[in-house]
């Protein structure tokens, strides 16, 4: 069975490391970025089957992507948000602008890794 | 980010996992370990795992936790509790927090009550944060103030705490720290612990407001409803934020019963939120009871009290109803509501305490309160005012007589009092205003109106009318509401002039008959003082005043009495003057020159007020007052002055011409100046004559030299300048040709002289020949003190470059120098250098044996053109003798053991006869050129 394809958009190095290793050792084939930018420009070449973006991202944020691939891309992967915990408009913006699912740090990498898999489950 | 894949490595770690991961981690585990036995990299994991921690929650924040431990970076954080620094330990304690350390527990609860705040907060929170119990142990020993926002945080860690079973924290409301105990009340209502109620009631009474306003909360919420006499019984010495937090307490959680308490506080308070805040609860407890009365037109309901039976006061309602027209009570009367006025009566009969108090509260709103006096003061001061403001007064004053008929069948007497008290008010402002002034009352009420919002209700006074109120505020939360009727404070029904016309304006502008002032909360202290004890200040006659009472007055006189006083005055003002210019010095003429006695007489005062000085130290020439003494009018120029200097000088020294201690200005300084204490050895020399001749007797005569003797001085005074040890045969001569014994004795000086110089020049020659015995120093072993092992070597390259034999030593101690690259470069730098110093001494030999030869053979040249110009030699025959000199050499050492000197036998030149000399010792070169040239002559003698 092929491996999923999953892109990590996360500024946070240490975490982004982190949860990279997570999401490979959990039988995905992770593309990290950091920058909205190039996670953009990644998008319009390939779509993988799975975003896990973080909010707050340099040049373009995880609200922009969202839009990106929902209003331009005209794609329906499944998008799970990274935010930091308290900050509810984000959240419900995004949900608002079409995230599936949404998990607030500290992260947890295994939570994160069941709702990876639920989200693919449910396409 | 090269240690975070292994950190993820380490995290993600399972013991299930297959053989190959598991080797993995075993290399892993190497290399990290490797890795952080460098301190850098040690610095960098541990903040790589503290940012971690913050973004990772769950099961990999435990293993998170488990990695800091297992690498022993905690052991890090222990070091830096030992520090001397406080933010280092600080620092340590915050990492083992954040780590959850638990073991670190007992080490960090040590810095609980450290005087460091920062060292201590974090201690707190570490205390809170590692064990359940630290929360106990904190709050049992913390002995420093603990801050809102440090009680927040450690609110946000217990909230934060998983399985956390708080303790009981009534505990705690005992405690000797103020801030223990509100964070106690605080944690008890956070966790809701309503078992503590009889505590919390205790503490009502705390004297701490910030605890009483906290505790007041905590009753509120849990409901307890056993502290309203408690709260009623601190009421009146509370603060109006906490009177606040009281009345909204007891509209809480108070009943009916609880209603008159806060009818009395709202009559008798004066200020606005406790006021409102009395009503409020009134409400609570019994909706509806007070109804709103702000910005209400009042027009219909006003009149409907004017009906009220009311039994006035016959002398008030006569004067009234004389004063104030008719017609304008008729016209009041005509704007009556009748649905007003059963409204009023209907709920006025219904509910008893409700009616009084919401009549009370009317009260306080309508226009009777203060516009009685307002009509008062408009007829005493100005009768001639204009009708509009008679017929507010009229009106003003028959709801006065309106509102008090309600109670009046409780406190007939009372009101009796009050009209009668304001109808001597009314007379006695008529004479008061007949001569304009203002009576005490009034002051007293204008006094009484600036201060009745500070005073608290219990320091009240009143007099006559409102002595009934002190009865209220002692009685407070006891006594039953019915004494609600004394709302008629407001009686003393005076006013000053200034508020006469603040009420005129007012009432021109509120014609609608607003009766927004208050002046029923003015409590009113006076004293009813009649017009016959009023003293009559007209009466001139009757004055019979102690002058001393009015000592504060100016006092005035006339023009011709003013000049006689001046005149005296002036006097006194010149002799004040004259004391305050006791700084300068005091030439007097006669006339006021004190007698001596005065001046004894004057003096102890000075003393008793002065220092007790011997010295002139911190003093000026101003400080000293002299007297000058006047004798007759003889010139000044023919006295003598002679000065008298007191020991103690005092503020003044008096300068007497009798003194006879001391003889001028300068012994007396010295004196003055314990210079003449310093003790001086000197010897007495008793020459008399001296004493009687002038001072060109002691310059001696001059001698005189002939001409002989004058050569010879001459002579030796050159040569003492200018000669040295030369001039001794000289003076040898000199000395056995003179006669004259003082030139001889000249001369044997000089000779003495000249011949130590000899001496002493030959010992400074040896000196300087002597060669200085300076140990061997090498510029490298300097160098080598201060820097490290990389530059050493560096250096001990330059040390073969440009080293020599001084290097040699310094380079034989580093060989056993404890780096071993140094020593095996030292090693081999000293074989360089002793090779290279080896050679340079064979070049320079060499150099010199070479230099040798070209000589021996110049002289070899010379000697044999000189002596013998007609014979040749070839080379051959050259090298030949010089080999046969050289191996003699060896033969005869005693050719080579006399002592020459290089230079001086170069540089002589002989004359030719001494060459010619037969040759015994024949004075040679150190080549041995003379030799050489006999050995010449004998071998070529030899082989002939």
């Amino acid at each position: 069975m092929a491996r999923k394809s999953l892109l990590l958009a996360e500024d946070d190095e240490l975490l982004a490391s982190l949860l990279n290793f997570r999401l490979k050792k959990g039988g995905y084939d992770v593309v990290h970025s950091g920058d909205g930018k190039q996670v953009k420009e990644y998008l319009a070449q390939r779509m993988p089957d799975i975003i896990v973006s973080d909010i707050m991202m340099p040049y373009f944020s995880g609200m922009e992507l969202i839009d990106y691939v929902r209003n331009e891309l005209k794609s329906k992967i499944p998008i799970i948000i990274i935010s930091s915990a308290g900050n509810e408009e984000n959240v419900i913006n995004a949900f608002e602008l079409g995230a599936n699912d949404f998990i607030s740090k500290p992260v947890s990498p295994s939570e994160l890794l069941v709702r990876v898999a639920r989200e693919l489950n449910k396409n | 980010m090269e240690l975070s894949p292994m950190v993820s490595e380490f995290l993600f770690y399972e013991e299930n996992a297959d053989k190959e991961e598991k080797s993995n981690y075993i290399d892993l585990k190497i290399q990290i370990r490797e890795l952080i036995k460098n301190d850098f990299n040690r610095k960098i994991l541990t903040e790589v795992l503290l940012d971690l921690r913050k973004d990772v929650s769950g099961d990999t924040k435990q293993r998170l936790f488990k990695l800091y431990q297992d690498l022993g970076l905690d052991q890090d954080a222990y070091e830096k509790l030992k520090s001397w620094k406080w933010e280092v330990i600080a620092k340590g304690i915050s990492h083992l927090t954040q780590m959850q350390v638990e073991p670190a527990y007992s080490f960090i609860i040590k810095f609980v009550n450290n005087r460091r705040h920062t060292v201590r907060k974090q201690a707190e929170i570490a205390a809170v944060t590692l064990k359940p119990e630290g929360i106990n142990y904190f709050l049992d020993t913390t002995r420093y103030k603990i801050s809102e926002w440090q009680q927040l945080k450690l609110l946000d860690v217990l909230r934060n705490r998983e399985n956390f079973e708080p303790p009981r924290f009534k505990y705690w409301l005992t405690s000797t720290n103020k801030h223990v105990v509100l964070f106690a009340i605080r944690l008890i209502k956070h966790y809701n612990q309503n078992d503590a109620n009889a505590a919390l009631i205790e503490l009502v009474k705390h004297r701490n407001n910030q605890i009483k306003t906290e505790t007041i909360q905590c009753i509120q919420e849990f409901y307890v409803t056993d502290a309203i006499p408690m709260l009623k019984q601190v009421f009146p010495k509370c603060n109006v934020d906490l009177k606040v937090s009281i009345l909204g307490a007891i509209g809480e959680l108070g009943d009916e019963t609880d209603i008159a308490f806060l009818e009395k506080v709202a009559a008798s308070e004066g200020n606005f939120a406790v006021k409102s805040k009395a009503f409020g609860a009134i409400n609570m407890i019994s909706p509806d009871t007070i109804m709103p009365t702000e910005g209400l037109d009042n027009k219909g309901i006003q009149p409907v009290l004017s009906d009220l039976p009311i039994e006035k006061p016959k002398e008030l309602e006569t004067q009234e109803t004389k004063e104030l027209p008719q017609k304008h009570v008729e016209e009041q009367e005509d704007v009556l509501s009748q649905e007003a006025i059963e409204a009023i009566k209907n709920r006025m009969s219904a509910k008893k305490m409700e009616d009084i108090s919401s009549e009370d509260h009317q009260k306080s709103s309508l226009p009777t309160e203060n516009e009685p006096s307002m009509v008062l003061s408009n007829e005493i001061n100005s009768p001639s005012k204009a009708v509009s403001e008679e017929e507010i007064a009229e009106n003003n004053i028959s709801q006065l007589e309106k509102l008090t008929e309600p109670t009046e069948a409780k406190n007939s007497d009372v009101i009796e009092e009050q009209t009668e008290i304001a109808k001597d008010k009314l007379e006695e402002k008529e004479e008061t205003a007949v001569y304009g002034e203002t009576t005490k009352e009034d002051v007293s009420i204008n006094d009484e109106h600036k201060e009745q919002t500070c005073i608290e209700s219990e320091k009240y006074s009143f007099t006559t009318a409102s002595s009934i109120s002190i009865e209220l505020t002692e009685d407070y939360g006891n006594k039953p509401s019915s004494s609600i009727d004394l709302d008629f404070n407001f009686l003393p029904i005076v006013i000053e002039e200034s508020n006469d016309k603040y009420h005129q304006n007012n009432s021109t502008m509120n014609e609608s008959h607003q009766p927004e002032k208050d002046i029923r909360q003015i409590e009113v202290a006076y004293e009813v003082i009649k017009v016959e004890d009023i003293p009559n200040p007209i009466a001139d006659d009757e004055f019979d005043l102690d002058i001393s009472d009015f000592e504060f007055l100016p006092i005035v006189i006339d023009n011709e009495e003013e000049s006689q006083v001046i005149e005296n005055s002036e006097v006194d003002n010149l002799s004040e003057e004259i004391d305050d210019l006791n700084f300068l010095p005091l030439v007097t003429d006669g006339v006021f020159e004190p007698t001596t006695e005065e001046q004894e007489q004057e003096l102890p005062m000075e003393e008793a007020n002065e220092p007790n000085l011997t010295t002139l130290e911190g003093y000026k020439l101003s400080d000293f007052e002299i007297d000058f003494e006047q004798t007759d009018n003889t010139p000044i120029e023919a006295k003598e002055p002679v000065f008298e200097l007191e020991e103690e000088p005092l503020a003044s020294i008096s300068i007497d011409a009798d003194s006879s201690n001391a003889d001028d200005v300068i012994s007396w300084l010295m004196e003055q100046n314990e210079l003449g204490q310093i003790e001086v050895d000197f010897e007495e020399i008793n020459t008399p004559f001296i004493q009687d001749e002038s001072y060109s007797n002691l310059i001696p005569e001059p001698i005189y030299y002939d001409e002989h003797e004058t050569y010879m001085m001459g002579l030796l005074d050159d040569l003492q300048e200018l000669g040295d040890y030369r001039e001794i045969p000289l003076l040898e001569e000199l000395l056995a040709g003179e006669t004259k014994t003082f030139i001889k004795d000249r001369i044997s000086q000089l000779i003495t002289t000249f011949s130590q110089h000899i001496t002493d020049d030959k010992k400074a020659k040896k000196e300087e020949s002597a060669p200085l015995n300076l140990p061997n120093f090498s510029v490298f072993a300097d160098l080598f003190k201060s820097i490290d092992t990389e530059a050493k070597l560096i250096l001990l390259d330059e040390v073969v470059a440009v080293g020599d034999e001084k290097e040699i030593e310094f380079l034989d101690t580093l060989l056993e120098d404890p780096d071993p690259q140094i020593r095996k470069k030292a090693q081999t730098v000293l074989k360089t250098l002793v090779t290279k110093v080896s050679t340079k001494s064979d070049t320079k030999n060499f150099k010199k044996k070479v230099d040798d030869e070209v000589l021996t053979k110049e002289l070899f040249d010379n000697q044999m053109a000189r002596e013998n110009p007609s014979v040749t030699y070839t080379t051959e025959e050259y090298q030949e003798v010089i080999s046969e000199i050289e191996e003699n050499e060896y033969f005869d050492d005693e050719f080579f053991s006399i002592d020459f000197e290089v230079s001086e036998v170069l540089d002589k030149t002989y004359p030719k006869k001494i060459l010619d000399l037969p040759v015994e010792a024949v004075e040679i070169t150190p080549n041995g050129a003379s030799l050489m040239f006999q050995i010449y002559q004998f071998t070529k003698a030899f082989h002939r």
